[in-house]
């Protein structure tokens, strides 16, 4: 082979290599995720119900179930409870992160410890969790007592639809709060000390220092964090499933559990395949609309 | 001549010997063994082992059979029967829960054991509830485990205190009973009304006592049997917690010492018992004096799913099994049921006779599916939207049930 | 580590804030030696007045069976993730080659879709492949989800990445896949272990995937064992409670063992 040859087959290696390791598994991915997408958007398009499903038959029925979705009033407040629920969630989620990311930036005694201490809400079983905050809000729990005792009366917590939702975003961010947390801190931990020390030396204040230097450096990590917290939030199932379970009276429904709901409890998986194409919808928009604005900047 | 000879022939009497150690082959292979998968959801240890037990005795009497228990959780049991049915994969029994039954049927995947379940002994002694739960027609889709339903346990020495004399018999005299014995922090009565089928379940008994029908929700009866709840949350009787309270959380309040009465099964007997309380269980109290408590039907069915005819059969075999009635005994007394079958029931109210309650109930227990057949769990859907919203304050309780009401009419109408 | 004296009192404030943070966590410990009576009870005490060790020996026999397969599962997702995603992360930054947006499009829509979607679909082709009921069916399906989350994570870390160092190698004579293992790997090490750790506990946590492939009683994963708490009777917290702690301990361990790694911070300098 002469000098030639071997140069641009190198290149070519090169230009492939990132290929070659994540291109047989992307072939993987496709086949087994693509098929539940297609798969879910062919039976939101169809009658799925007990009685169809099994024999395969499945009536192609178009556009209804979208229709009776969008008409359904209870469509409307579950994605209203999404989306407040999302935004509540991740306003907290992330401030309570960072702020902690940037605690963890100095050296202290224990710091390891406290730090896989602060993981325990996220490493939990999302089933305990749930569970943990469903006796907390109580009627007689612990927070009530507490409420009691500064004289702010019980609240109806679970009992009543405007105090649920709130609880259970408090939940929610009680459980999230160290994944943004732990992957902030490792984005801040790559930013050289140098930098900051070059700062310091020009008179910048540690406020200034985190506006002008930590915050622009984070930018990528920033992005990907609130992008993928965005969309694991509007995912998130089983936090309200089992503190409300979508009540009182479907009050607290976000829309992953109304399909849910619609796909196991009352078998009507077609109708439950819709919603959650809706939801997927909803979740590209609010991406397109955060990538819009992280543009804008 | 040349036969006799060629008998005699020694290569001859090798094929002979080798054909027929062939043909014992060929017919030990087609006895070969079948299994039966049986999935359910049962999860309490004594459960489990009467379910180990009923194996290994049914494997021993059958030993071309194989059982084997697959637990599938109490949510996923329905769904993963259809998808397994759709993969053409199907268990050979599912242990359905007994308002879901008429509605798998519909899905095709049962079979219908009519046939086989008239040559059963107990069949004949079966109380019309169970019997109703699994029929449709002439058809029958699936054999009940056991039945279990709902009463009134009472705390003893919170009645006493309360200045009521004897435990209540009639509406008046439950409201009067739930009135005196609420003092905080303790509840006059506790029950389940959180956003799933257990809500529909805890009510019936009130509706049904009253006379009232889910398919007629816009009725004066259902609107009292609905009132009864809505008073007693709002006179703060009950906790208003109730929306919320599964069948698991309901006995952590009355044995904690927060209710006076439950609304409640037989399968925390043996909880109760073991807690100290003084307490007592009394049929649900019916509307007027002299009228008859009309409870819902709980427990599983055996079905039998439609696919390879040796497994059906030998499924079918099993389910037989289970219905011998010494076992049959032994297996509701371990799976906390009351049995679905007369004789056996009444046994087990003698033996025990704190379940006498729930024996008497039995006459006059209704299966839910009745009220809709396949449809019952849509329109359970629908009336506990009217619960909850009645018991949350956000609707009356005529008005709720009105919406319920007209749901219920769409859905009876598809077809 | 570095100990700097004098800085004590940021311990004693992280303490506090962590204290703070985890109360809720309390409720679980201290429940998990009472009984539901008392848990519910009318006289609630912040200590529980008797302590039912049995809680804890039970929910120990019946979890540790399990604990062998969710170990497997979580490392193995872990290990296959990072060697996959990291090269092709670095590849999609820095070589950029074409059809890269593509591809991390594609990534990204495959986190956004709901659980539900899942459930059917999963079983019926695992079930046609015959991985129903197989650890490595398992493992595959969690890798679905850990690896466009690790390759959007680590396409982010690798961004910070000063670029200069890795042509300052290059310039020295170092080969592209010696640069990638001296300087870019060491330099987004932190990076690399938080997604690593992730892709641990994701798995450890899932209870979608596992219910919806495995039946079979030996092969369940802890989170299966802990879900048979919710039986149609009701919550089983003496088992819910202990379990839970159990549950989570091994992820712990390994998150603390594995966060000296993340701690470690670099500096220019080191590099030099």
């Amino acid at each position: 082979m002469s000098a030639a040859t071997k140069i641009t087959t190198r290149k070519l290696v090169l230009e492939a290599s990132p290929y070659l390791f994540i291109l047989p598994f992307v072939i993987f991915c496709l086949i087994l995720l693509l098929y539940p997408v297609v798969y879910s958007l062919a039976l939101s398009f169809r009658e799925a119900t007990v009685e169809t499903f099994v024999s395969g038959e499945m009536p192609f029925n178009g556009l209804t179930q979208y229709r009776t979705a969008l008409a359904d009033p209870i469509f409307w407040r579950a994605l209203t409870n999404t989306l407040l629920f999302a935004f509540f969630s991740i306003l907290f989620q992330f401030t309570i992160g960072f702020l902690l990311a940037l605690l963890f930036q100095a050296n202290f005694p224990w710091k390891n410890f406290c730090l896989a201490a602060l993981l325990i809400p996220w490493v939990s079983p999302i089933l305990t969790a749930a569970n943990i905050f469903k006796g907390l809000f109580n009627e007689v729990g612990p927070i009530n007592r507490i409420a009691e005792a500064i004289g702010l009366g019980p609240f109806p917590w679970l009992a009543d639809p405007s105090y649920a939702l709130p609880a259970t975003i408090v939940a929610n961010i009680w459980i999230g709060f160290p994944f943004n947390f732990i992957l902030l801190y490792a984005g801040m931990r790559s930013i050289p000390e140098d930098v900051y020390e070059a700062a310091k030396i020009d008179g910048a204040t540690f406020w200034q220092r985190v506006g002008f230097i930590t915050l622009p450096m984070l930018k990528p990590v920033t992005v990907a964090v609130l992008m993928l917290g965005t969309i694991y939030t509007v995912k998130v199932f089983d936090i309200v499933w089992i503190m409300t379970g979508g009540g009182p009276a479907n009050g607290t429904h976000l829309l992953s559990t109304y399909a849910y709901q619609v796909g196991f409890s009352v078998l009507n998986f077609g109708q439950a395949a819709a919603i959650a194409t809706l939801l997927v919808v909803l979740v590209l928009l609010l991406n397109l609309v955060q990538f819009l604005l992280q543009r804008g900047r | 001549m040349k036969i006799n000879t060629t008998l005699r022939k020694p290569q001859f009497r090798r094929f002979v010997m080798l054909a027929s150690a062939l043909a014992g082959l060929a017919l030990a292979s087609a006895r070969a063994q079948v299994t039966v998968e049986v999935i359910h959801y049962f999860n309490v240890e004594g459960q489990l082992a009467a379910l180990s037990e009923m194996q290994k005795e049914f494997e021993a009497a059958n030993p071309d059979v194989k059982m084997k228990f697959t637990f599938v959780p109490f949510g996923e049991l329905v769904s993963r029967t259809l998808q397994m049915a759709a993969v053409r994969k199907p268990p050979a029994i599912s242990a359905v829960d007994n308002p879901d039954v008429l509605r798998v049927a519909k899905a095709g995947i049962l079979k219908d054991i009519s046939a086989d379940v008239a040559k059963l002994k107990v069949w004949e002694d079966i109380y019309a509830g169970p019997k109703a739960a699994v029929s449709e027609g002439n058809k029958v889709f699936g054999m009940p485990i056991g039945s279990n339903s709902l009463a009134l346990y009472y705390n003893k020495k919170m009645l006493t205190d309360g200045g009521v004399a004897s435990p209540p018999k009639t509406w008046a005299e439950l409201n009067e009973t739930v009135k005196k014995t609420t003092k905080s922090p303790v509840y006059g009565i506790s029950f389940s009304a959180v956003n799933d089928e257990q809500a529909t379940w805890q009510w019936e008994p009130f509706l049904w006592s009253n006379g009232g029908s889910l398919l007629d929700l816009g009725s004066e009866k259902a609107t009292e049997a609905l009132q009864l709840w809505v008073d007693w949350v709002k006179n703060g009787y009950a906790s208003k917690d109730v929306v919320n309270w599964s069948q698991g959380d309901v006995p952590n309040q009355f044995l904690g010492g927060r209710a006076a009465t439950m609304v409640m099964g037989p399968w925390q007997l043996g909880n109760v018992e073991k807690s100290g309380v003084d307490f007592g269980i009394v049929t649900i109290p019916v509307p007027k004096e002299g009228e008859k408590p009309v409870v819902p039907l709980g427990g599983e069915v055996w079905c039998v799913l439609k696919g390879d005819p040796k497994v059906e059969e030998a499924a079918m075999k099993f389910v037989a099994f289970t219905q011998e009635p010494e076992r049959l005994r032994k297996i509701c007394d371990t799976f906390n049921y009351i049995s679905s079958i007369k004789s056996v029931a009444k046994q087990q109210g003698e033996a025990k006779p704190a379940i006498q309650p729930f024996v008497d109930q039995m006459e006059t227990a209704r299966a839910r599916s009745q009220d809709g057949g396949a449809k019952y769990p849509d329109i359970s859907l629908a009336t506990r939207t009217a619960i909850q919203k009645a018991l949350t304050g956000q609707a009356s309780a005529a008005d709720a049930l009105k919406e319920a009401a007209a749901k219920i009419k769409e859905i009876m109408a598809k077809k | 580590m570095n100990v700097i004296p004098g800085r004590w009192w940021l311990t004693a404030l992280v303490v506090i804030i962590t204290a703070v943070l985890l109360s809720p966590f309390y409720w679980v410990l201290i429940g998990s030696f009472m009984t539901p009576a008392e848990l519910f009870g009318v006289n609630q005490t912040f200590w529980p007045r008797h302590f039912i060790v049995e809680n804890w020996s039970k929910a120990l026999e019946r979890l540790w069976p399990h604990v062998r397969n969710s170990l497997i599962v979580s490392a193995a997702s872990s290990i296959g993730t990072l060697l996959i995603t990291a090269p092709a992360a670095y590849g999609l930054v820095w070589k950029k080659p074409i059809g890269r947006t593509a591809l991390s499009s594609f990534m990204l829509v495959t986190q956004m879709l709901p659980g539900i979607v899942f459930v059917i679909p999963l079983f019926i082709v695992f079930s046609k492949i015959n991985l129903v009921n197989t650890l490595f069916g398992l493992i595959l399906a969690d890798m679905t989800f850990t690896v466009p989350f690790a390759l959007i994570m680590l396409s982010a870390y690798m961004k910070e990445l000063p670029y200069e160092l890795v042509e300052a190698a290059l310039v020295d004579g170092a080969g592209p896949f010696r640069a990638f293992l001296s300087v870019v790997l060491p330099i987004t090490l932190p990076g690399l272990v938080t997604v690593g750790i992730f892709s641990f506990l994701m798995p450890w946590g899932d209870l979608l995937f596992a219910l919806s492939l495995i039946t079979e009683s030996s092969l369940q994963p802890l989170t299966l064992e802990l879900y048979k708490a919710f039986g149609q009777y009701g919550i089983d917290w003496g088992f819910l409670l202990p379990g839970s702690v159990l549950t989570a301990v091994p992820a712990l361990i390994f998150v603390i063992l594995a966060s000296r790694f993340i701690v470690a911070g670099v500096t220019r300098g080191a590099v030099k």
